[in-house]
Protein backbone atom coordinates (compact mmCIF):
# COMPACT_ATOMS: atom_id res chain seq x y z
CA UNK A 1 0.00 0.00 0.00
CA UNK A 2 1.17 3.25 -0.96
CA UNK A 3 1.82 6.44 1.39
CA UNK A 4 1.21 10.03 0.37
CA UNK A 5 3.39 13.06 1.64
CA UNK A 6 0.05 16.07 1.32
CA UNK A 7 0.56 18.43 3.76
CA UNK A 8 4.02 19.96 5.41
CA UNK A 9 4.00 22.47 8.42
CA UNK A 10 7.38 23.62 10.27
CA UNK A 11 8.48 26.01 13.01
CA UNK A 12 12.08 25.84 13.12
CA UNK A 13 15.33 28.58 13.81
CA UNK A 14 15.23 28.35 9.49
CA UNK A 15 11.39 29.53 8.87
CA UNK A 16 7.92 29.46 10.41
CA UNK A 17 6.51 27.18 7.58
CA UNK A 18 8.06 24.48 5.80
CA UNK A 19 8.73 26.40 2.45
CA UNK A 20 10.27 29.24 4.16
CA UNK A 21 12.78 27.30 6.47
CA UNK A 22 13.64 24.51 3.63
CA UNK A 23 14.75 27.97 1.19
CA UNK A 24 16.91 29.22 4.57
CA UNK A 25 18.60 25.60 4.08
CA UNK A 26 19.30 25.95 0.82
CA UNK A 27 21.01 29.47 1.53
CA UNK A 28 23.34 27.01 3.75
CA UNK A 29 24.05 29.77 6.66
CA UNK A 30 24.50 28.21 10.47
CA UNK A 31 22.01 30.14 12.56
CA UNK A 32 23.57 30.13 15.89
CA UNK A 33 23.99 32.72 18.30
CA UNK A 34 25.72 33.29 21.44
CA UNK A 35 22.87 32.68 24.82
CA UNK A 36 24.06 33.61 28.21
CA UNK A 37 22.17 32.20 31.38
CA UNK A 38 21.78 28.90 29.50
CA UNK A 39 24.56 26.89 30.83
CA UNK A 40 24.27 25.84 35.30
CA UNK A 41 27.75 27.02 34.99
CA UNK A 42 27.76 30.51 33.59
CA UNK A 43 28.92 29.47 30.61
CA UNK A 44 27.79 31.37 27.48
CA UNK A 45 26.54 28.92 24.74
CA UNK A 46 25.45 28.34 21.72
CA UNK A 47 21.61 28.04 20.34
CA UNK A 48 19.10 28.42 16.88
CA UNK A 49 15.56 29.49 18.60
CA UNK A 50 12.87 29.93 16.99
CA UNK A 51 11.48 33.62 16.69
CA UNK A 52 9.07 34.63 18.78
CA UNK A 53 6.46 35.88 15.99
CA UNK A 54 6.74 32.10 14.84
CA UNK A 55 3.43 31.03 16.50
CA UNK A 56 1.45 34.07 16.94
CA UNK A 57 -2.41 33.30 16.46
CA UNK A 58 -2.20 30.00 16.99
CA UNK A 59 -3.72 30.05 20.94
CA UNK A 60 -5.25 32.03 23.09
CA UNK A 61 -4.14 33.10 26.52
CA UNK A 62 -6.33 30.86 27.67
CA UNK A 63 -5.05 28.24 25.93
CA UNK A 64 -1.26 28.90 26.54
CA UNK A 65 -2.27 28.39 30.48
CA UNK A 66 -1.82 24.96 30.14
CA UNK A 67 1.03 25.14 27.48
CA UNK A 68 4.63 24.23 27.02
CA UNK A 69 6.76 25.88 24.78
CA UNK A 70 7.25 22.07 23.22
CA UNK A 71 3.50 21.60 22.55
CA UNK A 72 3.55 25.71 21.14
CA UNK A 73 5.59 25.04 18.55
CA UNK A 74 4.84 21.08 18.08
CA UNK A 75 0.97 21.84 17.73
CA UNK A 76 1.30 25.00 15.64
CA UNK A 77 3.30 23.13 12.89
CA UNK A 78 0.99 20.17 13.01
CA UNK A 79 -2.20 22.67 12.13
CA UNK A 80 0.66 24.55 9.94
CA UNK A 81 0.82 20.71 8.48
CA UNK A 82 -3.07 19.95 8.42
CA UNK A 83 -4.01 23.45 6.50
CA UNK A 84 -1.00 22.88 3.85
CA UNK A 85 -3.15 19.43 3.22
CA UNK A 86 -6.15 20.71 2.42
CA UNK A 87 -8.10 17.87 4.69
CA UNK A 88 -11.26 19.09 6.46
CA UNK A 89 -11.34 17.82 10.00
CA UNK A 90 -14.55 15.75 9.40
CA UNK A 91 -15.83 12.09 8.51
CA UNK A 92 -13.88 9.02 9.65
CA UNK A 93 -11.82 11.11 12.00
CA UNK A 94 -11.30 7.86 14.22
CA UNK A 95 -9.96 6.42 10.98
CA UNK A 96 -7.27 9.39 11.47
CA UNK A 97 -4.01 9.05 13.94
CA UNK A 98 -1.21 11.42 15.62
CA UNK A 99 2.21 10.20 15.61
CA UNK A 100 4.32 12.91 18.00
CA UNK A 101 7.89 12.36 18.56
CA UNK A 102 9.59 13.88 21.47
CA UNK A 103 13.07 13.53 22.69
CA UNK A 104 12.25 14.54 25.87
CA UNK A 105 14.24 17.84 26.57
CA UNK A 106 11.00 20.07 26.23
CA UNK A 107 9.48 18.25 29.31
CA UNK A 108 12.87 18.50 31.11
CA UNK A 109 13.24 22.17 30.56
CA UNK A 110 9.54 22.98 31.55
CA UNK A 111 10.16 21.04 34.64
CA UNK A 112 12.85 22.90 35.19
CA UNK A 113 11.40 26.13 34.85
CA UNK A 114 8.30 25.09 37.27
CA UNK A 115 10.95 24.01 39.89
CA UNK A 116 12.66 26.77 39.56
CA UNK A 117 10.38 29.35 40.56
CA UNK A 118 8.56 26.74 43.26
CA UNK A 119 11.97 26.73 45.05
CA UNK A 120 12.28 29.87 44.93
CA UNK A 121 8.71 31.06 46.27
CA UNK A 122 6.80 28.71 45.95
CA UNK A 123 4.68 29.45 42.47
CA UNK A 124 4.60 28.18 38.88
CA UNK A 125 2.99 24.73 40.04
CA UNK A 126 -0.04 25.48 38.36
CA UNK A 127 -2.75 22.91 38.63
CA UNK A 128 -2.15 22.34 34.69
CA UNK A 129 1.32 21.39 35.86
CA UNK A 130 0.52 17.59 35.67
CA UNK A 131 -0.92 18.07 31.72
CA UNK A 132 2.20 20.46 31.19
CA UNK A 133 4.63 17.90 32.42
CA UNK A 134 3.50 14.55 30.36
CA UNK A 135 5.62 14.00 26.89
CA UNK A 136 2.27 13.33 25.34
CA UNK A 137 0.48 16.55 25.69
CA UNK A 138 1.79 17.77 22.20
CA UNK A 139 -0.16 14.28 20.72
CA UNK A 140 -3.22 15.38 22.81
CA UNK A 141 -3.37 18.76 22.00
CA UNK A 142 -3.44 18.19 18.31
CA UNK A 143 -6.24 15.34 18.80
CA UNK A 144 -8.07 18.25 20.71
CA UNK A 145 -7.50 20.65 18.78
CA UNK A 146 -8.65 18.76 15.39
CA UNK A 147 -11.08 16.27 16.78
CA UNK A 148 -9.25 13.48 15.99
CA UNK A 149 -10.14 9.88 17.38
CA UNK A 150 -8.03 7.84 15.90
CA UNK A 151 -4.95 7.30 18.27
CA UNK A 152 -2.93 9.91 19.45
CA UNK A 153 0.56 8.26 20.04
CA UNK A 154 4.22 9.56 21.48
CA UNK A 155 7.35 8.22 20.49
CA UNK A 156 10.62 8.58 22.27
CA UNK A 157 13.79 7.85 20.59
CA UNK A 158 15.67 10.81 21.47
CA UNK A 159 17.14 12.43 18.22
CA UNK A 160 15.22 9.81 16.28
CA UNK A 161 11.69 10.68 18.04
CA UNK A 162 10.56 12.83 14.52
CA UNK A 163 11.58 9.91 12.17
CA UNK A 164 10.43 7.67 14.13
CA UNK A 165 6.89 8.93 14.44
CA UNK A 166 6.92 9.33 10.58
CA UNK A 167 7.70 5.72 9.96
CA UNK A 168 5.65 4.38 12.27
CA UNK A 169 3.12 6.55 10.95
CA UNK A 170 3.82 4.69 7.71
CA UNK A 171 2.87 1.60 9.43
CA UNK A 172 -0.26 2.50 10.51
CA UNK A 173 -1.59 3.14 6.87
CA UNK A 174 -0.12 0.21 6.25
CA UNK A 175 -1.37 -1.90 8.52
CA UNK A 176 -4.82 -0.46 7.86
CA UNK A 177 -5.13 1.46 11.36
CA UNK A 178 -5.27 4.55 9.66
CA UNK A 179 -6.31 6.64 6.61
CA UNK A 180 -4.72 9.84 7.45
CA UNK A 181 -1.43 10.60 9.99
CA UNK A 182 -0.06 13.78 11.06
CA UNK A 183 3.31 12.57 12.19
CA UNK A 184 5.75 14.76 12.88
CA UNK A 185 8.47 15.80 15.88
CA UNK A 186 9.07 18.61 18.15
CA UNK A 187 11.09 19.51 20.76
CA UNK A 188 12.08 22.57 22.93
CA UNK A 189 14.77 21.88 25.40
CA UNK A 190 16.48 25.18 25.73
CA UNK A 191 17.09 24.91 29.75
CA UNK A 192 20.43 25.58 31.99
CA UNK A 193 20.02 21.90 33.44
CA UNK A 194 19.75 20.62 29.86
CA UNK A 195 22.18 22.43 28.08
CA UNK A 196 24.58 21.47 31.42
CA UNK A 197 24.19 18.08 30.48
CA UNK A 198 25.13 18.14 27.08
CA UNK A 199 27.66 20.78 27.41
CA UNK A 200 29.57 17.70 30.41
CA UNK A 201 29.02 14.80 27.85
CA UNK A 202 31.29 17.11 25.38
CA UNK A 203 28.69 16.99 22.48
CA UNK A 204 28.01 20.52 22.03
CA UNK A 205 30.43 22.84 20.26
CA UNK A 206 32.00 25.72 22.18
CA UNK A 207 32.68 27.62 19.24
CA UNK A 208 31.79 30.89 21.11
CA UNK A 209 34.37 33.17 19.52
CA UNK A 210 31.90 32.15 15.95
CA UNK A 211 28.81 31.40 16.45
CA UNK A 212 28.18 31.39 12.25
CA UNK A 213 31.39 28.96 11.94
CA UNK A 214 29.95 26.34 14.95
CA UNK A 215 27.78 23.57 13.32
CA UNK A 216 29.64 22.04 10.49
CA UNK A 217 28.49 18.43 9.77
CA UNK A 218 31.01 16.04 8.39
CA UNK A 219 33.82 19.04 8.38
CA UNK A 220 37.14 18.02 9.95
CA UNK A 221 37.03 21.07 12.30
CA UNK A 222 33.62 20.59 13.73
CA UNK A 223 33.22 20.11 17.76
CA UNK A 224 29.60 18.95 18.39
CA UNK A 225 26.16 20.40 17.66
CA UNK A 226 24.52 23.42 18.23
CA UNK A 227 21.53 23.22 20.04
CA UNK A 228 18.16 23.72 18.16
CA UNK A 229 14.44 23.49 19.18
CA UNK A 230 11.69 23.43 16.56
CA UNK A 231 9.01 21.37 15.23
CA UNK A 232 7.64 19.83 11.50
CA UNK A 233 5.09 17.97 11.24
CA UNK A 234 3.60 15.93 8.05
CA UNK A 235 0.16 14.94 6.74
CA UNK A 236 0.83 11.14 5.80
CA UNK A 237 -2.42 9.56 3.37
CA UNK A 238 -3.40 6.84 2.40
CA UNK A 239 -2.83 7.40 -1.74
CA UNK A 240 -6.31 6.38 -2.81
CA UNK A 241 -7.53 8.37 0.16
CA UNK A 242 -5.00 11.44 -1.36
CA UNK A 243 -6.18 10.67 -4.96
CA UNK A 244 -9.59 10.40 -4.22
CA UNK A 245 -10.04 14.09 -3.19
CA UNK A 246 -7.69 15.51 -5.48
CA UNK A 247 -4.68 16.32 -3.20
CA UNK A 248 -1.70 17.84 -4.03
CA UNK A 249 1.15 14.86 -3.24
CA UNK A 250 4.25 16.22 -2.54
CA UNK A 251 6.10 12.73 -2.41
CA UNK A 252 5.89 9.03 -1.36
CA UNK A 253 6.95 8.08 2.00
CA UNK A 254 8.06 4.48 0.36
CA UNK A 255 10.08 2.82 2.95
CA UNK A 256 10.79 2.92 7.06
CA UNK A 257 14.04 1.09 8.59
CA UNK A 258 14.24 0.96 12.68
CA UNK A 259 16.58 -0.60 14.81
CA UNK A 260 18.89 0.14 17.66
CA UNK A 261 22.27 0.21 18.00
CA UNK A 262 22.47 -1.93 21.79
CA UNK A 263 26.60 -0.35 21.78
CA UNK A 264 26.77 2.55 24.34
CA UNK A 265 24.26 4.86 26.00
CA UNK A 266 25.08 7.98 24.25
CA UNK A 267 27.63 6.77 21.77
CA UNK A 268 27.11 5.61 18.37
CA UNK A 269 28.36 2.04 17.27
CA UNK A 270 32.05 3.26 15.71
CA UNK A 271 31.61 1.18 12.69
CA UNK A 272 28.20 2.32 11.49
CA UNK A 273 27.16 -1.20 11.19
CA UNK A 274 23.78 -1.36 12.61
CA UNK A 275 22.85 2.32 11.01
CA UNK A 276 24.41 0.46 8.14
CA UNK A 277 21.53 -2.42 7.84
CA UNK A 278 19.11 0.52 9.07
CA UNK A 279 19.50 2.24 5.90
CA UNK A 280 19.58 -0.90 3.90
CA UNK A 281 15.99 -2.20 5.65
CA UNK A 282 14.65 0.95 4.52
CA UNK A 283 15.72 0.71 1.24
CA UNK A 284 14.13 -2.68 1.13
CA UNK A 285 11.25 -1.70 2.72
CA UNK A 286 10.53 0.87 -0.53
CA UNK A 287 11.80 -1.80 -2.65
CA UNK A 288 14.76 -0.35 -4.47
CA UNK A 289 18.58 -0.99 -4.28
CA UNK A 290 21.42 1.86 -2.86
CA UNK A 291 22.00 3.06 -6.41
CA UNK A 292 18.02 4.20 -6.72
CA UNK A 293 18.85 6.84 -4.33
CA UNK A 294 19.41 10.29 -5.63
CA UNK A 295 21.01 11.94 -2.27
CA UNK A 296 21.21 11.28 1.74
CA UNK A 297 20.13 13.77 4.54
CA UNK A 298 21.95 12.65 6.30
CA UNK A 299 21.53 12.59 10.47
CA UNK A 300 25.05 14.83 10.35
CA UNK A 301 24.92 15.94 14.05
CA UNK A 302 28.62 18.63 13.28
CA UNK A 303 29.36 15.89 16.40
CA UNK A 304 32.72 14.42 16.26
CA UNK A 305 31.32 10.87 17.14
CA UNK A 306 28.51 10.90 15.65
CA UNK A 307 29.98 12.14 11.54
CA UNK A 308 32.39 9.83 11.95
CA UNK A 309 29.89 7.06 12.68
CA UNK A 310 27.15 7.83 9.82
CA UNK A 311 30.35 8.24 7.40
CA UNK A 312 31.21 4.84 7.77
CA UNK A 313 27.03 3.77 7.60
CA UNK A 314 26.28 5.21 4.44
CA UNK A 315 29.54 4.10 3.07
CA UNK A 316 28.67 0.44 4.40
CA UNK A 317 25.28 1.13 2.63
CA UNK A 318 26.01 1.97 -0.58
CA UNK A 319 29.61 1.50 -1.46
CA UNK A 320 32.25 3.60 -3.10
CA UNK A 321 29.73 5.24 -5.13
CA UNK A 322 27.66 6.79 -2.02
CA UNK A 323 24.96 9.38 -3.53
CA UNK A 324 25.39 13.09 -2.40
CA UNK A 325 24.73 14.14 1.04
CA UNK A 326 23.56 16.77 2.76
CA UNK A 327 23.18 17.80 6.38
CA UNK A 328 20.60 20.57 7.33
CA UNK A 329 21.92 20.55 11.00
CA UNK A 330 24.44 22.46 10.05
CA UNK A 331 21.76 25.53 9.46
CA UNK A 332 19.52 24.48 11.84
CA UNK A 333 21.23 23.27 15.37
CA UNK A 334 19.74 20.21 16.67
CA UNK A 335 16.13 20.23 17.41
CA UNK A 336 16.49 17.27 19.16
CA UNK A 337 13.02 15.38 18.46
CA UNK A 338 12.18 18.38 16.03
CA UNK A 339 15.44 17.07 13.96
CA UNK A 340 14.41 14.06 12.27
CA UNK A 341 11.01 15.15 11.22
CA UNK A 342 12.41 18.81 9.63
CA UNK A 343 14.59 16.86 8.27
CA UNK A 344 12.19 14.41 6.62
CA UNK A 345 10.29 18.22 5.50
CA UNK A 346 13.47 19.66 3.83
CA UNK A 347 13.88 15.82 1.87
CA UNK A 348 10.35 15.68 0.93
CA UNK A 349 10.88 18.93 -0.96
CA UNK A 350 14.49 18.63 -1.94
CA UNK A 351 13.09 15.13 -4.21
CA UNK A 352 10.37 17.48 -5.05
CA UNK A 353 12.29 20.30 -6.61
CA UNK A 354 15.18 18.30 -7.15
CA UNK A 355 17.31 21.01 -5.15
CA UNK A 356 19.37 19.77 -2.23
CA UNK A 357 20.57 22.10 0.08
CA UNK A 358 24.05 22.61 1.05
CA UNK A 359 25.66 21.42 4.58
CA UNK A 360 26.92 24.86 6.34
CA UNK A 361 30.39 25.74 6.45
CA UNK A 362 31.28 22.08 5.54
CA UNK A 363 34.81 22.45 3.96
CA UNK A 364 36.52 19.17 4.43
CA UNK A 365 36.22 15.52 5.48
CA UNK A 366 38.02 14.38 8.30
CA UNK A 367 40.73 11.55 7.38
CA UNK A 368 40.41 10.09 4.28
CA UNK A 369 36.57 9.94 4.38
CA UNK A 370 35.20 10.02 0.22
CA UNK A 371 31.56 11.07 0.77
CA UNK A 372 30.18 13.19 -1.45
CA UNK A 373 29.11 15.69 0.39
CA UNK A 374 27.17 18.69 -1.01
CA UNK A 375 28.42 22.33 0.16
CA UNK A 376 28.69 25.91 -0.75
CA UNK A 377 25.63 25.82 -3.32
CA UNK A 378 22.39 23.87 -3.61
CA UNK A 379 22.68 21.12 -5.85
CA UNK A 380 20.36 20.29 -8.46
CA UNK A 381 19.24 16.63 -9.38
CA UNK A 382 17.67 14.82 -11.46
CA UNK A 383 14.48 12.70 -10.17
CA UNK A 384 15.49 10.11 -7.62
CA UNK A 385 14.61 8.79 -4.44
CA UNK A 386 16.18 9.93 -1.55
CA UNK A 387 17.00 8.58 2.29
CA UNK A 388 16.66 10.83 5.86
CA UNK A 389 18.77 9.60 8.27
CA UNK A 390 18.32 9.97 12.17
CA UNK A 391 20.63 8.44 14.92
CA UNK A 392 20.06 9.21 18.64
CA UNK A 393 21.39 8.92 22.36
CA UNK A 394 20.28 5.59 23.50
CA UNK A 395 21.58 3.95 19.64
CA UNK A 396 17.84 4.53 18.32
CA UNK A 397 18.73 3.99 14.04
CA UNK A 398 15.81 5.36 11.64
CA UNK A 399 16.41 5.72 7.98
CA UNK A 400 12.70 6.86 5.67
CA UNK A 401 12.76 6.35 1.74
CA UNK A 402 10.62 9.40 -0.05
CA UNK A 403 10.33 9.17 -3.71
CA UNK A 404 8.97 11.87 -5.87
CA UNK A 405 5.62 11.26 -7.46
CA UNK B 1 -9.56 43.06 53.23
CA UNK B 2 -13.05 44.23 52.63
CA UNK B 3 -15.79 42.52 50.63
CA UNK B 4 -15.44 44.37 47.66
CA UNK B 5 -11.16 44.12 47.86
CA UNK B 6 -12.29 40.23 47.36
CA UNK B 7 -14.65 40.57 44.53
CA UNK B 8 -11.78 42.62 43.12
CA UNK B 9 -9.30 39.53 43.56
CA UNK B 10 -11.50 37.53 42.19
CA UNK B 11 -12.45 38.90 39.09
CA UNK B 12 -8.50 39.73 38.23
CA UNK B 13 -7.65 36.12 38.74
CA UNK B 14 -10.27 34.51 36.75
CA UNK B 15 -9.47 37.36 34.26
CA UNK B 16 -6.07 36.16 34.47
CA UNK B 17 -6.81 32.31 34.50
CA UNK B 18 -9.40 32.79 31.51
CA UNK B 19 -7.51 35.69 29.29
CA UNK B 20 -10.51 37.60 29.68
CA UNK B 21 -10.40 41.30 30.56
CA UNK B 22 -11.70 42.23 34.15
CA UNK B 23 -14.41 44.64 33.09
CA UNK B 24 -16.58 42.25 30.99
CA UNK B 25 -15.98 39.97 34.52
CA UNK B 26 -19.17 41.41 36.80
CA UNK B 27 -20.56 40.14 39.48
CA UNK B 28 -23.25 38.27 37.82
CA UNK B 29 -21.00 37.03 35.02
CA UNK B 30 -21.64 32.89 34.90
CA UNK B 31 -18.32 31.62 34.56
CA UNK B 32 -19.77 28.57 33.32
CA UNK B 33 -22.25 29.53 30.96
CA UNK B 34 -20.42 32.97 29.85
CA UNK B 35 -17.31 31.60 29.56
CA UNK B 36 -17.11 27.67 29.14
CA UNK B 37 -14.77 27.65 32.50
CA UNK B 38 -13.59 23.78 32.88
CA UNK B 39 -13.13 21.87 36.13
CA UNK B 40 -9.01 22.84 35.71
CA UNK B 41 -9.73 26.25 35.12
CA UNK B 42 -11.49 26.76 38.03
CA UNK B 43 -9.34 24.73 40.35
CA UNK B 44 -6.89 26.81 39.25
CA UNK B 45 -8.27 29.86 40.05
CA UNK B 46 -9.62 28.25 43.30
CA UNK B 47 -5.65 27.83 44.17
CA UNK B 48 -5.05 31.23 43.64
CA UNK B 49 -6.98 32.39 45.65
CA UNK B 50 -6.35 30.03 48.54
CA UNK B 51 -2.79 31.14 48.16
CA UNK B 52 -3.97 35.12 48.48
CA UNK B 53 -6.23 34.83 51.14
CA UNK B 54 -4.79 32.26 53.29
CA UNK B 55 -8.28 30.48 53.47
CA UNK B 56 -8.63 26.40 52.37
CA UNK B 57 -11.26 26.42 49.75
CA UNK B 58 -13.87 23.31 49.21
CA UNK B 59 -13.93 22.57 45.82
CA UNK B 60 -17.52 21.30 45.94
CA UNK B 61 -18.46 24.69 47.51
CA UNK B 62 -16.47 26.14 44.67
CA UNK B 63 -17.78 24.48 42.14
CA UNK B 64 -21.80 25.29 43.06
CA UNK B 65 -20.94 29.27 42.34
CA UNK B 66 -21.68 29.75 39.34
CA UNK B 67 -21.00 33.39 39.13
CA UNK B 68 -18.06 35.53 40.28
CA UNK B 69 -20.59 37.23 42.71
CA UNK B 70 -20.72 33.72 44.45
CA UNK B 71 -17.58 32.96 44.78
CA UNK B 72 -16.77 36.53 46.59
CA UNK B 73 -19.33 35.16 49.03
CA UNK B 74 -18.27 32.21 49.91
CA UNK B 75 -14.85 33.32 50.00
CA UNK B 76 -15.87 35.92 52.29
CA UNK B 77 -18.22 33.38 54.13
CA UNK B 78 -15.28 31.57 54.33
CA UNK B 79 -12.10 33.16 55.48
CA UNK B 80 -11.17 33.83 59.01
Amino acid sequence: MRVAVTGLGAKTPAGADAGSAYATTLAGRCLARRLDGYSASGETVLACLVPDDATEGYFNRRELNGMDRTAVLGVSAALDAFADSGLEPDGRLDRWAIAVGVGGTGEAATAENITRSFLADGTGVTVFTAGLLMPNATAARIALRLGVTGPALTYATACTSGATAIGEGLRAIRGGYADVVIAGGVDAGLAPLVVEGFLRVGAVSRRIDDPAASSRPFDADRDGFVMGEGGAFLVLERWDHATDRGARIYAELAGYGSNSDAFHIVAPRPDGSVAAACMSAALADAGIGPADIGHVNAHGTSTVRNDDAETEAILRCFGADAPPVTATKGVTGHMIGGAGAFEAVVTVLSVAGGLVPPVANHVRQSGDAKLDIVAGEPRPLSPAAALSTSFAFGGHNAALVFRPV
Amino acid sequence: MTEDDVLALVQRQASDVLGIPVEELAPDTDLLLEHSVDSLELMEIGTRLETRLGVRIDPVRLKDARTIGEVAAYLNQARP
